[in-house]
């Protein structure tokens, strides 16, 4: 189960969509476009790390995460509600896209054949 | 407490108040100690690496601040007081796998003296020495369990 990925792409429908259910997170149009580019952005490379030749794309949201905090830090001193969630979502996509996608499997290499670890003297 | 300056000049630094930034501290310690199997201090050493930066130091950072509370702040939080003692039990809980993936990396390095393995073993690539060294770590359990 990718439920990283799934967490990522819920986060990134916050983002874009989230001054349709808080009003204190609207703001002028420069910034709703960023939010709703990034998170946008953000659910396209979750859902693509579910594409075997694209599983690494959820690594491409640790840049996103770092713009996001970034973009918080113009609002120095007095951020307002919107940068501040902008923050909360960078740090929450960079703890969850370090996670591999099938995080309770082993890695591919180690699949590839039975470990002697796991074999007993009987086998 | 949640209004002191030392919280007000933490805010500054980190745009969101420290009780947020300690809400999501836990919510690492979730994510990064759901993640992987019980085996990942050998498939994914990097992952228990992580999990114990993130539990260890910080829970001890959680102590920290609430002797501060007391010292520099001069006042008490009862809900402060509670996440260090939770903090403090999941160091304790998560000590054994962050020493046993240590020791299996070290184990590695000290056999083989090759910095590319090393490194090829922390990332959790396969390698028959990293094969061999992890299963002497499990060993004992399998003889355990077949004399049950």
């Amino acid at each position: 189960m990718m439920w990283s990925r799934v967490i990522e792409m819920l986060l990134g429908l916050w983002l874009a969509a989230g001054p349709v259910f808080v009003p204190q997170l609207i703001q002028p149009p420069p910034w709703r476009l960023l939010d709703i580019g990034l998170g946008s952005v953000t659910i396209v490379l979750a859902a693509a790390s579910f594409w075997p030749r694209a599983h690494f794309a959820h690594l491409l949201l640790l840049v996103v995460g770092a713009v996001l905090i970034a973009s918080g830090y113009l609002f120095l001193g007095a951020p307002p509600p919107a940068a501040q969630n902008r923050a909360v979502v960078g740090f929450l996509l960079l703890m969850f896209a370090i996670i591999p996608n099938h995080a309770s499997r082993p890695p591919r290499s180690w699949n590839d054949a039975p470990l002697r670890a796991l074999r007993t003297p009987a086998d | 407490v949640l209004d002191s300056d030392v919280s007000e000049r933490m805010r500054y630094w980190f745009l969101i108040p420290d009780a947020a930034f300690g809400a999501l501290a836990y919510l690492g310690d979730a994510v990064f100690g759901l993640a992987g199997s019980t085996r990942r201090w050998q498939y994914r050493p990097w992952l228990v690496v992580i999990f114990g930066i993130d539990v260890i130091p910080l829970g001890i950072v959680s102590a920290v601040l609430v002797v501060l509370q007391g010292a520099v702040v001069g006042s008490w939080c009862l809900l402060c007081l509670v996440t260090a003692v939770i903090s403090l039990i999941l160091v304790v809980i998560a000590v054994d796998e962050v020493w046993s993936c240590l020791l299996y990396l070290w184990t590695v390095w000290r056999e083989t003296r090759d910095r590319r393995l090393l490194w090829d073993t922390f990332w959790g690539r396969r390698s028959p020495a990293a094969e061999r060294i992890g299963a002497a770590f499990v060993q004992p359990a399998h003889r355990t369990q077949e004399h049950g």
